[in-house]
Protein backbone atom coordinates (compact mmCIF):
# COMPACT_ATOMS: atom_id res chain seq x y z
CA UNK A 1 0.00 0.00 0.00
CA UNK A 2 2.72 2.41 1.06
CA UNK A 3 4.81 1.40 -1.92
CA UNK A 4 1.95 2.21 -4.26
CA UNK A 5 1.42 5.59 -2.62
CA UNK A 6 5.09 6.43 -2.97
CA UNK A 7 5.06 5.35 -6.60
CA UNK A 8 1.93 7.40 -7.25
CA UNK A 9 3.57 10.47 -5.71
CA UNK A 10 6.67 10.02 -7.82
CA UNK A 11 4.68 9.55 -11.00
CA UNK A 12 2.62 12.65 -10.15
CA UNK A 13 5.80 14.65 -9.62
CA UNK A 14 7.13 13.36 -12.92
CA UNK A 15 3.94 14.35 -14.74
CA UNK A 16 3.97 17.82 -13.16
CA UNK A 17 7.53 18.40 -14.29
CA UNK A 18 6.84 17.10 -17.79
CA UNK A 19 3.73 19.32 -17.97
CA UNK A 20 5.77 22.31 -16.85
CA UNK A 21 8.40 21.57 -19.47
CA UNK A 22 5.75 21.20 -22.14
CA UNK A 23 4.16 24.52 -21.23
CA UNK A 24 7.21 26.43 -22.40
CA UNK A 25 8.97 27.11 -19.11
CA UNK A 26 12.49 28.45 -19.33
CA UNK A 27 15.71 26.55 -19.84
CA UNK A 28 16.57 26.72 -16.17
CA UNK A 29 13.58 24.54 -15.35
CA UNK A 30 14.61 22.10 -18.05
CA UNK A 31 18.14 21.98 -16.67
CA UNK A 32 16.81 21.64 -13.13
CA UNK A 33 14.55 18.75 -14.15
CA UNK A 34 17.46 16.91 -15.76
CA UNK A 35 19.67 17.49 -12.74
CA UNK A 36 16.94 16.44 -10.32
CA UNK A 37 16.41 13.24 -12.28
CA UNK A 38 20.14 12.51 -12.25
CA UNK A 39 20.31 13.26 -8.52
CA UNK A 40 17.33 10.96 -7.91
CA UNK A 41 19.15 8.23 -9.80
CA UNK A 42 22.14 8.77 -7.48
CA UNK A 43 19.88 8.39 -4.44
CA UNK A 44 18.53 5.14 -5.89
CA UNK A 45 22.11 3.91 -6.40
CA UNK A 46 22.97 4.82 -2.81
CA UNK A 47 19.99 2.91 -1.45
CA UNK A 48 20.85 -0.14 -3.57
CA UNK A 49 24.49 -0.02 -2.49
CA UNK A 50 23.65 0.27 1.20
CA UNK A 51 20.91 -2.36 0.97
CA UNK A 52 23.32 -4.78 -0.70
CA UNK A 53 25.38 -4.75 2.48
CA UNK A 54 22.50 -5.70 4.73
CA UNK A 55 22.20 -9.26 5.91
CA UNK A 56 19.60 -11.21 7.80
CA UNK A 57 21.96 -13.96 8.86
CA UNK A 58 21.67 -15.27 12.38
CA UNK A 59 18.08 -14.19 12.91
CA UNK A 60 15.35 -16.55 14.08
CA UNK A 61 12.52 -17.57 11.81
CA UNK A 62 10.06 -14.76 12.52
CA UNK A 63 12.68 -12.01 12.59
CA UNK A 64 14.32 -13.48 9.51
CA UNK A 65 11.10 -13.16 7.50
CA UNK A 66 10.58 -9.59 8.69
CA UNK A 67 14.18 -8.71 7.88
CA UNK A 68 13.90 -10.13 4.36
CA UNK A 69 10.64 -8.24 3.82
CA UNK A 70 12.25 -4.97 4.90
CA UNK A 71 15.18 -5.47 2.57
CA UNK A 72 12.84 -6.36 -0.29
CA UNK A 73 10.87 -3.14 0.33
CA UNK A 74 14.07 -1.09 0.25
CA UNK A 75 15.15 -2.76 -2.99
CA UNK A 76 11.73 -2.14 -4.51
CA UNK A 77 11.76 1.51 -3.47
CA UNK A 78 15.24 2.01 -4.95
CA UNK A 79 14.08 0.36 -8.15
CA UNK A 80 10.96 2.57 -8.35
CA UNK A 81 13.02 5.70 -7.71
CA UNK A 82 15.63 4.69 -10.27
CA UNK A 83 12.98 3.86 -12.88
CA UNK A 84 11.13 7.15 -12.42
CA UNK A 85 14.44 9.04 -12.57
CA UNK A 86 15.26 7.37 -15.90
CA UNK A 87 11.82 8.27 -17.27
CA UNK A 88 12.24 11.87 -16.11
CA UNK A 89 15.73 12.05 -17.65
CA UNK A 90 14.31 10.76 -20.93
CA UNK A 91 11.39 13.23 -20.82
CA UNK A 92 13.70 16.17 -20.04
CA UNK A 93 16.09 15.52 -22.96
CA UNK B 1 30.21 33.34 -7.74
CA UNK B 2 31.19 29.80 -6.73
CA UNK B 3 28.64 27.44 -5.23
CA UNK B 4 30.70 27.37 -2.03
CA UNK B 5 30.20 31.14 -1.73
CA UNK B 6 26.48 30.73 -2.35
CA UNK B 7 26.32 28.01 0.33
CA UNK B 8 27.97 30.39 2.77
CA UNK B 9 25.53 33.18 1.96
CA UNK B 10 22.49 30.93 2.29
CA UNK B 11 23.74 29.54 5.59
CA UNK B 12 24.49 33.02 6.91
CA UNK B 13 20.92 34.00 6.07
CA UNK B 14 19.55 30.85 7.75
CA UNK B 15 21.73 31.22 10.85
CA UNK B 16 19.54 33.63 12.88
CA UNK B 17 16.52 31.42 12.15
CA UNK B 18 18.38 28.22 13.08
CA UNK B 19 19.57 29.93 16.26
CA UNK B 20 16.00 30.90 17.19
CA UNK B 21 14.85 27.32 16.62
CA UNK B 22 17.78 25.94 18.60
CA UNK B 23 17.11 28.11 21.63
CA UNK B 24 13.35 27.58 21.47
CA UNK B 25 12.67 31.28 20.85
CA UNK B 26 10.35 30.08 18.10
CA UNK B 27 8.64 26.67 18.28
CA UNK B 28 8.73 25.78 14.58
CA UNK B 29 9.95 26.83 11.16
CA UNK B 30 6.37 27.89 10.34
CA UNK B 31 6.35 30.17 13.38
CA UNK B 32 9.77 31.55 12.38
CA UNK B 33 8.36 32.60 9.02
CA UNK B 34 5.77 34.82 10.72
CA UNK B 35 7.85 36.03 13.68
CA UNK B 36 8.43 39.83 13.46
CA UNK B 37 11.87 39.60 15.06
CA UNK B 38 13.00 37.29 12.24
CA UNK B 39 11.49 39.33 9.41
CA UNK B 40 14.86 40.72 8.29
CA UNK B 41 16.46 37.27 8.25
CA UNK B 42 13.44 35.84 6.42
CA UNK B 43 13.52 38.54 3.74
CA UNK B 44 17.28 38.16 3.30
CA UNK B 45 16.93 34.40 2.90
CA UNK B 46 14.07 34.67 0.41
CA UNK B 47 15.95 37.31 -1.60
CA UNK B 48 18.97 35.01 -1.65
CA UNK B 49 16.95 32.00 -2.77
CA UNK B 50 15.23 33.91 -5.56
CA UNK B 51 18.42 35.02 -7.28
CA UNK B 52 19.01 33.27 -10.57
CA UNK B 53 22.71 33.02 -9.70
CA UNK B 54 21.76 31.08 -6.57
CA UNK B 55 19.70 28.57 -8.56
CA UNK B 56 22.55 28.13 -11.06
CA UNK B 57 25.07 27.71 -8.24
CA UNK B 58 22.93 25.11 -6.49
CA UNK B 59 22.62 23.16 -9.74
CA UNK B 60 26.38 23.37 -10.26
CA UNK B 61 26.90 22.08 -6.74
CA UNK B 62 24.48 19.23 -7.40
CA UNK B 63 26.46 18.21 -10.50
CA UNK B 64 29.74 18.27 -8.59
CA UNK B 65 28.31 16.27 -5.70
CA UNK B 66 26.99 13.66 -8.16
CA UNK B 67 30.45 13.39 -9.71
CA UNK B 68 31.92 12.72 -6.26
CA UNK B 69 29.11 10.21 -5.70
CA UNK B 70 29.90 8.41 -8.97
CA UNK B 71 33.60 8.23 -8.05
CA UNK B 72 32.77 6.75 -4.66
CA UNK B 73 30.32 4.28 -6.21
CA UNK B 74 33.19 2.89 -8.31
CA UNK B 75 35.05 1.70 -5.23
CA UNK B 76 34.47 -2.05 -4.82
CA UNK B 77 34.34 -1.90 -1.01
CA UNK B 78 33.08 0.99 1.06
CA UNK B 79 33.59 1.63 4.76
CA UNK B 80 30.67 2.73 6.94
CA UNK B 81 32.02 6.29 6.81
CA UNK B 82 32.16 6.17 3.02
CA UNK B 83 28.60 4.83 2.89
CA UNK B 84 27.55 7.81 5.00
CA UNK B 85 29.35 10.11 2.57
CA UNK B 86 27.60 8.35 -0.32
CA UNK B 87 24.24 9.08 1.31
CA UNK B 88 25.08 12.72 1.97
CA UNK B 89 26.37 13.27 -1.57
CA UNK B 90 23.25 11.92 -3.28
CA UNK B 91 20.84 13.28 -0.66
CA UNK B 92 22.24 16.81 -0.84
CA UNK B 93 22.36 16.68 -4.65
CA UNK B 94 18.67 15.80 -4.70
CA UNK B 95 17.76 18.55 -2.23
CA UNK B 96 19.71 21.14 -4.23
CA UNK B 97 18.19 20.15 -7.56
CA UNK B 98 14.71 20.07 -6.00
CA UNK B 99 15.28 23.66 -4.88
CA UNK B 100 15.86 24.67 -8.49
CA UNK B 101 12.53 23.11 -9.48
CA UNK B 102 10.38 24.92 -6.94
CA UNK B 103 9.67 28.02 -8.99
CA UNK B 104 5.94 27.81 -8.41
CA UNK B 105 6.13 27.58 -4.64
CA UNK B 106 5.01 30.31 -2.26
CA UNK B 107 7.48 32.35 -0.24
CA UNK B 108 6.55 30.43 2.91
CA UNK B 109 7.15 27.09 1.20
CA UNK B 110 10.57 28.27 -0.04
CA UNK B 111 11.43 29.48 3.45
CA UNK B 112 10.40 26.17 5.06
CA UNK B 113 12.37 24.23 2.48
CA UNK B 114 15.53 26.25 3.19
CA UNK B 115 15.18 25.98 6.96
CA UNK B 116 14.01 22.38 7.33
CA UNK B 117 15.66 20.68 4.32
CA UNK B 118 18.54 22.64 2.84
CA UNK B 119 20.16 23.79 6.07
CA UNK B 120 20.28 20.32 7.75
CA UNK B 121 21.66 18.70 4.58
CA UNK B 122 24.38 21.34 4.28
CA UNK B 123 25.27 20.70 7.89
CA UNK B 124 25.45 16.93 7.30
CA UNK B 125 27.69 17.61 4.29
CA UNK B 126 30.04 19.70 6.42
CA UNK B 127 30.08 17.11 9.21
CA UNK B 128 30.84 14.21 6.89
CA UNK B 129 33.56 16.16 5.06
CA UNK B 130 32.04 16.01 1.58
CA UNK B 131 31.79 19.81 1.38
CA UNK B 132 34.81 21.86 2.34
CA UNK B 133 35.68 25.53 2.14
CA UNK B 134 32.32 26.70 3.50
CA UNK B 135 33.16 28.39 6.79
CA UNK B 136 29.55 29.39 7.49
CA UNK B 137 28.30 25.84 6.92
CA UNK B 138 30.87 24.43 9.33
CA UNK B 139 30.02 27.12 11.89
CA UNK B 140 26.37 26.03 12.04
CA UNK B 141 27.53 23.49 14.62
CA UNK B 142 26.43 19.96 15.39
CA UNK B 143 23.79 21.02 17.89
CA UNK B 144 22.21 23.36 15.41
CA UNK B 145 21.95 20.58 12.89
CA UNK B 146 20.30 18.30 15.41
CA UNK B 147 17.83 20.98 16.46
CA UNK B 148 16.72 21.67 12.92
CA UNK B 149 16.71 17.95 12.09
CA UNK B 150 14.43 17.27 15.05
CA UNK B 151 11.98 19.83 13.77
CA UNK B 152 12.20 18.38 10.27
CA UNK B 153 11.54 14.87 11.57
CA UNK B 154 8.60 16.15 13.61
CA UNK B 155 7.13 17.67 10.47
CA UNK B 156 7.50 14.38 8.64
Amino acid sequence: MQTQAVRARRILRLLLVVAALGSGCAGVLHQAAREHAAASRSVAQTVKRVTAGLTCEGLKEESLAACKTRIAILEEQAQALGDSAERLLHAAQ
Amino acid sequence: MTWQAVFNEVVESVQPIAQALRTGAVPSAEAAFHHPALALARDALLAQLQQRATVSALLAASVELRQQHAALMNKPELTVGELQQLGVLSGLAQVLSARALEQELTEQERFLFAVTQLSPWLQRAAESGVVTGCHAVAALGLNGSKAVNAITEKRL
